[in-house]
């Protein structure tokens, strides 16, 4: 019997391997060949040359700036060798070399720009680089359907774990994963390991490089360790969704006589005195950097019918270790992606979607409670391009994620903000309604704050990314504060924070029918937002009334040709906005407005797209001094894809 | 039972599999490393930092001479203040300093001074803690050199007459050992009240009393004593020109130092220190310059990063070497004088690295010999056997790290031999990092017209300086003294100070003292 079995096993295995060599083949029609070419123009009336507006906050570079004109070219093969496996390529020029630079070939000999077509590096020589690769095979196992290896999004967790990295980035993050389905296909799972990107995982946004206590950064040990399971029971409707993700930041123990850089190569402490139990082996040990474990569970169903449920609970817990991590609170100026400390925190959202309840049409309500404990860190989280809660936020445009580790970077003015919603308590209520040619979306979000609190260590152990006062301005946004824009979209900790806040918006659709489809879209929100700050006083109090308003007009003149135009008007009244203690703190009133305009034009696999806009504002600031801002910027962009 | 045994089997079968299968997939997918590390992890252990000393004293707080509240400040043996350990005595008198545990001093000179008055001891030792888990050293200066407590005008009398008659021999107080110097104190002190040494005491007496009465003075009686050698003693001559004083008792003021100088002289004329050296070992002290722009011995800028992979933070400077192979050993020449037993030459081998790269730290905190922090240049102190021959080099990168990209260049090696040239009692040993004109012993690059002949030998039969191979007793020919300054080249040898590309001076020792053991009686 043993034998047999033995037999039976290893002729699957041979068998399996000869099957899967014999049926590869090489061959142009298993492949499959696309290309795109993007080209960007950047306007604005000011002095700075580059194509993307905001781009390295923290590194030097020289392609981001606000004129410009560039273009890029991105190739992509899909392979398919065998029904078993397939493979994917994706090769793309470097954006950043603007069309008059065209003579920069990436040598990088002159330290100051000139002539030579080697002063400027290879951000502008247009080279193509290898961005994207994958392969997947497909084993013939009921249970096991996939093995991704290479190139991934990491799209199939949740951003309460490990996010979906952004879209420039959607092939930079590379792993393994297996894939499949137990339980006849009612338990789907991924199991993954993650290489960690060194750029940006962790803190200090790096796995280790650059930190200045680790002399070697060892970080090609570095990895997440996912696992995603969604099982759907039938007989309750009831879909249960789990992700596990634990990273593990390795540096190496330079306690060990074998590592470089060891602190007793000789195995004698700083005394001369032989150390108990050191002995070099050739092996070098390895400890822990930064470590985190995060973890969800998500239940959908409908108890009801028209009543759709989606509950989610999670954890977070960050483990640090001082002798290989440095305080990038203390040491950064308290611009860190997470706390300086050991945190353990969870987080809880319910959310209930009501369709048209008791027969009334064209009625929805959602409704949503929140609650982000204050120590919840996840530094994994999508960056952007995802939001976590119903409510539009404070800052319109983007979405709230629960991370320290947003990205407003490497994007252009008209592409929205994120900020953090670390700490956030409270509910929204949506009511859509439909009427006629009238669509109408209503939000009411109230919100308290687990970090309100006195006296936080904001110097040593909170982040509170230096600029932290005032309503965040981002359509006059700068990294490093030069306008005057209010508080970082990161800035969840405060050393004394007694905070609320009200959110109320209205959105208004109507679709006129006029002309060739005139839609008319009015915007309002209005937003009261207090801060009693140090409760031992009450003149550093904050109260923000902040009104927002849009209209807009958008046409279809053809099949190819869409135009829309508008304008914005916003004031804010913010008292005690910004300041300290010992100098006082400014009022500012805020007037705002902004005229735009734009246009898409769909043609035989050429899209062309043009948005401008002319910004003022006018801020009256108590101990600043007033000032004006006018600015016209636009952007368009042509995309052909084959 | 049959069918279930089986199924168990098909079961075990199956988990085995699977295990094999995720065995596959960890080491393919760097699965393995944490399991791996989770296995093979020693939990290396960082033992404690060395606790620190505390050494305490007292200034005589009472009478006309306390100079409580007053800045206390030390001096090495050599003069050079040790600015780290300045601190401030109480109104008692009373002061506190706390030592780095990794820090060692001899024969601490201690000074306050208050309005005119001024007051010297000194601190005969200052050890290195032992072991990093013990606890602090506690160094109570009444115990330690009852003579010094409390530092009054007695002590500073005794003070004064230890340090002028090392000054007058032409030596330092780093010369003494510790024991020496409390010696010297014990055999002073009862002799304060008679003869020469009486008269010496009443100057002092006289002077701190006339300094008493200038309680607002800035001008102390007596020098700090890193002012003291370049004014030749330790009696302040503006002292003397400021206010009109009679020190000598014959009523006429006393406007020069040479009537103190002379009692002191005079008092000491007969006093002689107990100074024994250790019988078979020799404090080395190797000192490595970094710094860039140095001269090499053919007086051309040295290249000091030639073999270098650079400069990383977090690099370091080592040494590393052994004993060499032309060592004679005594279980073969037993008559030789400095003939290496096995003991000597495993403590050599072990405290060079047995010829492990980057495993023996060199220093530039001002610590473990060190003169100056952050100066560029790199000291550390053995002590090693007298006479042993060893060869040695100088390797800058991470600790633990291989010798490519560290060394000071591929191969080859600096030669040394442990022996007291210029008789302070040490061997001290200067070279520039990288610098292939000197001791190296191979490939050296001492121009031809410098002397260089390519090779450094421990021996060239009869000439002193350099030989061909029918004179070398080796067969290969080279030099003993390339550059003919009279130095043997794999010996301690001065240093040009002036970048005149002629050596001048001999490296000085910094904090390091000989290494002597309490005399026989």
């Amino acid at each position: 019997m043993k034998t047999s079995s033995v037999r039976v096993a290893t002729l699957v295995l041979v068998s399996s391997t000869l099957f899967w060599g014999l049926e590869a083949r090489a061959d142009i029609r298993n492949w499959d060949i696309s290309g795109q070419i993007y080209t960007k123009w950047l306007y604005r009336n000011n002095d700075q040359m580059g194509i993307v507006n905001y781009g390295n906050p923290f590194w030097p570079e020289n392609f981001s700036g606000d004129n410009g004109v560039g273009s890029e070219f991105e190739w992509n093969i899909r392979g398919t060798p065998s029904r078993f496996v397939t493979a994917y390529v994706r090769v793309k020029s470097r954006f950043g070399s603007t069309w008059h630079d065209f003579w920069e070939n990436g040598d990088f000999w002159y330290p100051q720009e000139n002539t030579s077509g080697q002063s400027l590096g290879m951000d502008h020589a247009e080279y193509m680089k290898l961005r994207g690769y994958a392969m997947d095979i497909h084993p013939p196992y009921a249970w096991l359907d996939n093995i991704h290896i290479g190139s991934t999004d990491v799209g199939f967790f949740n951003t309460w774990t490990f996010g979906r990295v952004r879209y420039i980035d959607r092939d930079n993050t590379k792993g393994v994963f297996f894939q499949g389905s137990l339980l006849d296909g009612d338990l789907r799972w991924t199991l993954g390991i993650i290489a960690l990107p060194r750029l940006w995982a962790g803190p200090g946004w790096s796995t280790g490089v650059g930190d200045v206590v680790l002399n070697n950064p060892f970080h090609t040990m570095d990895y997440g360790y996912a696992l995603h399971m969604d099982h759907y029971l039938d007989a309750l409707g009831l879909d249960t969704i789990v992700d596990l993700l634990f990273t593990n930041d390795f540096e190496i123990d330079v306690a060990d006589p074998d590592a470089d850089g060891s602190l007793y190569p000789n195995c004698l402490d700083e005394l001369d005195n032989a150390i108990p139990g050191c002995e070099p082996d050739g092996a070098v040990d390895l400890e822990g950097r930064y470590r985190q474990f995060l973890g969800s569970l998500q239940l959908r169903f409908e108890p009801v019918r028209d009543l759709g449920v989606d509950l989610l609970g999670a954890i977070a817990m960050q483990r640090i270790n001082e002798l290989t991590m440095s305080n990038g609170v203390a040491l950064n100026a308290g611009v860190s992606p997470v706390p300086y400390k050991d945190t353990l925190d969870w987080a809880a959202r319910a959310r209930f979607d009501i369709v048209e309840p008791f027969g009334a049409r064209n009625l929805h309500f959602q409704l949503e409670y929140f609650n982000i404990g204050e120590d919840w860190v996840n530094t994994f989280s999508a960056r952007r391009e995802d939001d976590v809660l119903l409510t539009d936020g404070f800052i319109t445009g983007g979405g709230q994620l629960p991370t320290l580790n947003i990205a407003n970077e490497f994007m252009d003015f008209n592409d929205g903000f994120y900020e953090s919603c670390i700490g956030w308590h409270g509910g929204t209520l949506l009511i859509d309604y439909i009427l006629g040619n009238f669509q109408f979306l209503l939000e009411q979000t109230a919100i308290t704050y687990n970090t309100n609190m006195q006296d936080r260590d904001t110097d040593a152990v909170y982040p509170n990314f230096l600029h932290h006062q005032g309503y965040t301005d981002t359509w006059f946004f700068d990294y490093a504060n030069t306008l005057d824009r209010g508080r970082d979209p990161r800035a969840v900790y405060q050393e004394n924070q007694d905070r609320f806040s009200l959110i109320s918006g209205l959105r208004t659709t109507w679709d006129t029918g006029w002309l060739t489809g005139l839609e008319i879209e009015a915007f309002a929100k209005f937003i009261r937002d207090t801060d009693g700050r140090d409760l031992s006083t009450d003149r550093d109090d904050y109260t923000g009334n902040l009104l927002f308003t849009q209209l807009k007009f958008s046409l279809p003149i053809n099949n190819e040709i869409d135009i829309n135009f508008g304008g914005n008007f916003d004031r804010w009244d913010e008292e005690n906005r910004s300041g300290n203690p010992a100098e006082g703190y400014s009022d500012y009133m805020t007037l705002r407005g902004r005229a735009f305009a734009g246009f898409t034009f769909n043609f035989g696999g050429a899209t062309f797209g043009y948005h401008g806009e002319w910004v003022l504002k006018d801020q009256e600031r108590e101990i600043q001094g007033d000032r004006t801002l006018d600015i016209f910027r636009s952007k368009a962009y042509l995309t052909v894809a084959w | 039972m049959k069918a279930s045994a089986s199924h168990r089997f098909k079961l075990l079968l199956l988990v085995i599999m699977l295990l094999a299968l995720a065995g596959l997939v960890a080491a393919s997918c760097h699965y393995e490393g944490p399991f791996v590390n989770m296995i093979t992890d020693e939990e290396h252990f960082r033992p404690p930092s060395a606790p620190p000393t505390f050494v305490y004293g007292q200034f005589v707080a009472e009478g006309a001479y306390g100079v409580g509240g007053a800045e206390v400040t030390f001096y090495s043996g050599d003069g050079g203040r040790v600015d780290a350990l300045t601190t401030q005595a109480l109104e008692d008198g009373t002061w506190e300093v706390e030592v780095p545990g990794l820090q060692s001093y001899t024969n601490l000179l201690v000074y306050a001074a208050k309005g005119g008055v001024a007051l010297l001891g000194i601190v005969p030792e200052i050890p290195r803690a032992a072991q990093v888990y013990d606890p602090p050293q506690q160094i109570d200066l009444s115990v330690d050199a009852p003579a010094m407590h409390p530092i009054d005008e007695v002590a500073t009398a005794i003070t004064l007459l230890i340090e002028g008659r090392l000054r007058q021999l032409g030596r330092g107080l780093n010369t003494l050992s510790p024991g020496a110097v409390r010696n010297a104190m014990e055999d002073i002190e009862p002799e304060l009240g008679e003869g020469d040494f009486l008269v010496f005491f009443e100057m002092v007496t006289a002077l701190l009393d006339e300094a008493a009465a200038q309680p607002t003075s800035m001008v102390p009686v007596f020098l700090p004593p890193s002012q003291i050698a370049a004014a030749g003693s330790a009696l302040n001559p503006l002292f003397l020109t400021t206010y009109s004083v009679d020190y000598t008792g014959d009523s006429t003021p006393d406007t020069s130092v040479d009537a103190f100088e002379e009692a002191l002289g005079q008092a000491m004329m007969t006093f002689n220190f107990d100074v024994c050296y250790h019988p078979r070992l020799i404090r080395v002290v190797f000192q490595v310059d970094f710094r860039e722009g140095e001269l090499d011995g053919n007086c051309e800028v040295l290249d000091r990063l030639r073999w270098l992979d650079g400069i990383d933070p977090g690099d370091q400077m080592f040494i590393v070497g052994g004993v060499h192979e032309e060592m004679i050993r005594c279980d073969i020449d037993p008559d030789y004088e400095y003939c290496a037993t096995q003991e000597e030459i495993d403590l050599t081998n072990q405290a060079l690295g047995t010829w492990s790269p980057n495993r023996i730290q060199m220093f530039d905190d001002g610590t473990n010999g060190d003169a100056v922090g952050g100066d560029g240049i790199y000291s550390r102190a053995f002590d090693l056997p007298r006479g042993m021959r060893i060869g040695y080099k100088f390797t800058y990168g991470p600790a633990a790290s291989q010798w490519t990209g560290t060394e000071e260049w591929p191969g080859n090696q600096r030669l040394l031999e442990f022996i007291d040239v210029n008789g302070d009692g040490m061997v001290v040993r200067h070279d520039n990092f990288g610098d292939e004109t000197t001791n190296k012993d191979k490939a050296n690059l001492l121009a031809p017209l410098r002397g260089g002949r390519g090779n450094v030998l421990w021996d060239c039969g009869e000439s002193t300086v350099c030989c061909g191979s029918d004179e070398s007793p080796t067969g290969v020919p080279g030099c003993v003294d390339a550059n003919r300054d009279g130095y043997l080249d794999f010996r301690e040898v001065p240093i040009d100070t002036d970048r005149n590309c002629e050596a001048d001076a001999w490296p000085s020792p910094g904090p390091v003292t000989p290494l002597t053991v309490e005399c026989e009686e």
